[in-house]
């Protein structure tokens, strides 16, 4: 069972803001997903190897063909961007006082 | 320092490698020399939507060179994982990196520090990409992605470190191999090495870590680091002294104010919710491709600086001297080569500026020349001494009340008068000879 | 009108590509605002382009070169949408979610790449779950895709406007991604087929990432005919894709090519089909198993032999996704931070927030290894049970989701039902197989609803495609829905 207080954690982490009715909503309708995802613990996994990648491929580089290839114009990178200035993306400062 | 408690102190070392390209994209990395900000990016270094990392063979290849050299154990298995948190300088939200199957693991490092040898060992050496650079201005944050996603080296110690020298020395060696290596060109001031500390106090004989570590972070010249540690030290002995319980935290230097400060504490710590990339296949090297690397990674400085000083008889100041700069070590190399002793050759490299522009054929035509100018027949020579014995009757009888020094002044009055072309090994038996008369 | 069609008229000089498209375009504009399949949609650049288009076609008619051209452009002229998820430069690419309402990609996805160098002509892009959440279309910030076949049901999820425009005619394929069933859900729904390509086969680079270890980039089409055309030209190791897998290309439609006039005694003769048995439970709606056993007997007809196999970690495969997927989600929705695109975080959609949040949870310390480890080794056992069938069948035939398409709002309330949706196509996502969506008939008539779609999933081990579209050929034309020669029994 999670509580609020593990929601509002959870949010902080994820960088999420929540309104107080969000976080009861969310409370309930994850503790029922995190429930269901219990049948997990039930099953032997004992000497079992986990899967990370199914692709079974292995080092795999960047290829000389297609160095600098996709590399945008300052135009094209700053295109969908808030808030621009002089070449830079601006943001809001996340620094305290 | 204080002798009831003792420095407990660790490194981490961030040098950008000096690939032509960034770590997980073809973009150009050349963030410092860049005319513009945000020319080189990408889907991938900018962290659009649907932008997929592909790692840089060559940023692996210099990663793992470099730990071999430095004695670090080299894995057959690299995982890159992602380590998330939200920042506006992490375009992704998480930053790749590989902490639990890094390039190197273990392994430890021998190195010169107040004329001691000084063993430090490694915790792991791992390979990730570096942040965008940020510049804050009224209230805002400026981002420039050229720096984001350059391959960026760890090199994390264990705290072994008891002084804040010994640490400076550690990361003057780690500078100097990674140029020798050509893996980086690890110059603090144009950012392409930054150093955290790991910084905690114990009493002396203690053997366990403590169960606290303050971090300080950024770490941009051996000035900085010099006087945040002092500052620290102090500030953790007398708190302890005080019997006051120091905790985990992230510190900041002032250095208007000469003080750190908390940054961020414990509670504060990120959760990293570290996992294996997904868009990255998992790296894997054979031990016939480790020994391969460990094959081209060819003399490291120490070893160098040894053999100057075994083979060739020159004091170890020197020999590190010249070790740290290739052209001086080619240029004693080649007068030897033509017939100068490595003692002579070396000093004339080190200490004489005024051959500092020549070449070494240079600089042996010289010296031939002055040697054929030398004087050194007796009737010439006598004609000197006799001047100088006539104009400086005290000196004369100083000496010959047995005061040795004047030997020297008297020595020195010759030189002048042959405006140095008196050949010292002649003169000093010739002078004493007349003196004795 | 299928490809494979069109193209044969188009080289019979019976049409332009002006005339199909605008075919196209009267559908949209018909019927958009019924079905809402398509986000964006510019009509002025597909008749411009349908325009190039012709000139070409023009040319090579006049100078007899007309097969030459299609070889070179295999798709020229043919109209396509992309699903909102994949970048488009020309397109706002939004992924189905308010937060990217203003996003406009400064690149193209591999895929769209590799479809407008073969000539298709991309009309806009198409609705779908934000972020690719979802088993319904309903988690759309832009509204339901509703179901061309009843507008009061969905068209299933996450690719809903993927599936709904081609089975309303707005165009004739379109692409999408199946991570936990998104294309073939969609697809069983609306009477189309869904091509979910084994992982890696298909370069998702410049597509949004849902779960890295699981997308799959695919299309659905009319035909199983049409789908094999279109496969070698999307398929390929991407330098922009490290998990795009090395494995040469084949030809996919050498065989269907060959036997489109040929009627085959016994054509799967040799081929043997799993049913696990896993996937018939009596959870299943009862029209859908009756559905699944008449495609059984089809294939029989065609020769196949079938054997009763088991897949024991099919439920527990369903809380490995849920433990998984939230995790890259969380991950790779990290980006989004309003700074170089889009707006706040604030502006995610309920079901993105839940997802992220799960995902921080299984992943943070203390909680690492009881769930997202853990789920990775529930995960092998999973892709072991495929390894076991796979030794014994070389195919697997199973229904696609549980139920009908449910009325719009059904399952809104309640996200965990809208989970249990994936439970027979998660468990392929996640051991990287390949599937093929294939329409099977119709429900029946009720008071409820007319007839609504039924489809089956026929699954291949990796890199099998070649094969599972002679399966898919040969039964599709055993029962003649889309090209008219069968009917229900």
């Amino acid at each position: 069972m999670l509580s609020t207080k593990d929601i509002k954690h959870l949010a902080k982490i994820s960088d999420l803001k929540l309104t107080d009715s969000e976080v009861d909503m969310y409370c309930k309708q994850l503790g029922e997903v995190l429930d269901y995802i219990k049948i997990l613990d039930s099953i032997d996994t004992k000497n079992v190897q986990p899967t990370f990648h199914v692709g079974n491929s292995t080092n795999r580089f960047q290829s000389k063909e297609n160095y600098e290839k996709e590399t945008l114009s300052n135009e094209l990178a700053l295109k969908n961007a808030k808030k621009k200035d002089g070449g830079y993306i601006v943001g809001k400062s996340m620094l305290k006082g | 320092m204080n002798n009831e408690y003792e420095l407990v102190l660790g490194i981490e070392i961030h040098i950008q490698l000096n690939t032509k390209h960034k770590m997980f994209c073809g973009c150009k990395n050349d963030p410092f020399y860049a005319k513009n900000p945000n020319i080189y990016t990408c889907p991938v270094c900018l962290g659009l939507p649907g932008g997929l990392p592909v790692p840089n063979e060559t940023a692996v290849e210099k990663a793992q060179r470099f730990s071999f050299a430095v004695g670090s154990n080299l894995n057959n298995t690299v995982i890159f994982e992602r380590k998330n948190y939200n920042y506006p300088d992490l375009p992704k939200g998480y930053q790749i990196t590989c902490p639990h199957y890094p390039i190197g693991t273990g392994g430890e490092m021998k190195f010169q520090s107040g004329g001691k040898e000084l063993t430090v060992r490694f915790r792991e050496i791992h390979l990730e990409e570096d942040t965008a650079k940020s510049s804050h201005k009224n209230g805002e944050v400026y981002i420039d992605f050229n720096k984001s996603g350059v391959p960026l080296l760890e090199i994390v110690t264990e705290p072994d470190f008891r002084s804040i020298e010994s640490a400076v020395d550690f990361c003057k060696e780690i500078q100097l191999i990674a140029r020798k290596l050509n893996v980086s060109n690890a110059d603090m001031e144009k950012g392409n090495m930054r150093l955290e500390a790991n910084i905690s106090m114990r009493k002396k004989g203690e053997k366990d870590l403590p169960n606290y570590r303050v971090e300080l972070k950024n770490i941009n010249s051996y000035g900085f680091m010099k006087k945040a540690l002092e500052y620290e030290i102090i500030r953790q002995r007398k708190a302890l002294e005080k019997g006051l319980v120091l905790e985990q935290e992230t510190r900041g230097y002032d250095e208007a104010k000469g003080v750190t400060f908390t940054q961020r504490s414990k509670e504060d710590a990120q959760d990293y919710r570290y996992f294996p990339d997904p868009d990255i296949p998992v790296l894997t090297f054979s031990e016939e491709r480790i020994k391969g690397i460990q094959d081209s990674v060819g003399e490291l400085p120490s070893t160098v600086r040894k053999r100057l000083v075994d083979n060739y008889n020159i004091s170890y100041s020197n020999a590190v001297i010249l070790v740290g700069d290739d052209a001086l070590l080619k240029k004693v190399e080649e007068l030897i080569a033509l017939g100068l002793s490595p003692k002579k050759a070396s000093n004339i490299v080190i200490n004489k500026s005024e051959y500092r522009k020549k070449s070494a054929k240079e600089i042996v035509e010289i010296l031939n020349k002055e040697k054929s100018e030398k004087i050194s027949s007796v009737e010439d020579l006598d004609k000197f001494i006799e001047e100088v014995i006539l104009n400086n009757e005290k000196a004369v009888l100083d000496y010959k009340n047995g005061n040795e020094a004047t030997l020297q002044f008297l020595m020195g009055q010759v030189m002048k008068l042959t405006k140095g072309k008196a050949e010292p090994s002649v003169l000093i038996s010739l002078l004493k000879t007349r003196l004795s008369s | 009108m299928t490809i494979l069609n069109a193209i044969n008229k188009i080289k019979k000089k019976e049409l332009t590509v002006t005339e199909l498209v605008n075919s196209c375009i009267k559908n949209i504009e018909e019927k958009n605002a019924d079905i809402n399949a398509f986000i964006t949609f510019n009509k002025e650049y597909a008749l411009k382009m349908a325009k190039k288009a012709d000139e070409k076609i023009s040319n090579a008619h006049k100078s007899n070169s007309i097969d030459e051209l299609y070889n070179k452009y295999p798709l020229l002229g043919i109209p396509v949408a992309h699903k909102d998820i994949i970048s488009t430069k020309d397109f706002k690419s939004s992924s189905g979610s308010k937060i990217l309402d203003n996003y406009y990609p400064p690149y193209d996805a591999t895929i769209v790449r590799k479809l407008n160098d073969a000539g298709a002509i991309i009309l806009g892009k198409l609705n779908c779950d934000a972020f690719a959440h979802g088993a319904s279309g309903e988690n759309s910030d832009y509204g339901p895709t509703k179901n061309p076949y009843d507008l009061t049901r969905v068209s299933g999820g996450s690719s809903s406007g993927t599936a709904a425009s081609v089975a309303s005619d707005m165009t004739l394929f379109s692409t999408g991604t199946d991570t936990g069933g998104s294309l073939r859900n969609p697809a069983s729904f609306t009477n189309t087929v869904a091509v979910k390509p084994t992982y890696g086969r298909v370069s998702r680079y410049g597509v949004t990432a849902m779960a890295s270890s699981l997308d799959s980039i695919g299309y659905i089409t009319k035909t199983v005919s049409d789908a094999a055309y279109i496969y070698g030209l999307v398929s390929g190791k991407d330098n922009n894709d490290a998990s795009s897998v090395d494995v040469a290309v084949d030809d996919y439609f050498s065989y269907i090519k060959e036997n489109l006039d040929k009627k085959n005694d016994k054509p799967l003769n040799g081929i043997k089909i799993g049913l696990p048995k896993e996937y018939f439970g009596e959870e299943i709606d009862s029209e859908i198993l009756e559905k699944t056993e008449y495609v059984k007997r089809k294939l029989l007809d065609l020769g196949a032999t079938f054997i009763e196999i088991s897949l024991p970690h099919t439920n527990a495969a369903l809380a490995v996704y849920y433990v998984l997927v939230p995790s890259e989600v969380m991950s790779n929705l990290g980006r989004l931070d309003g700074i170089r695109y889009g707006h706040e975080r604030s502006e995610f959609g309920a079901e993105a927030k839940r997802r992220i949040m799960i995902g921080s949870y299984v992943l943070s310390s203390g909680f690492y290894d009881a769930y997202y480890l853990k789920a990775q080794k529930v995960r092998t056992l999973v892709i072991e049970d495929f390894k076991n069938a796979f030794s014994k069948v070389d195919f697997i035939l199973g229904p696609v989701t549980p139920m009908l398409p449910p009325k719009l709002g059904d399952n809104t309330k309640d996200p965990l039902k809208m989970y249990l949706m994936d439970v027979l196509t998660a468990p392929i996502n996640l051991s990287g197989l390949c599937a093929l969506g294939i329409p099977a008939g119709f429900s029946n008539k009720t008071e409820d609803h007319n007839e609504l779609p039924i489809g089956v999933q026929l699954i291949g081990n990796q890199f099998d495609e070649k094969n599972l579209y002679k399966v898919g050929f040969e039964l599709e034309r055993a029962i003649g829905l889309n090209n008219g020669e069968d009917k229900n029994e």
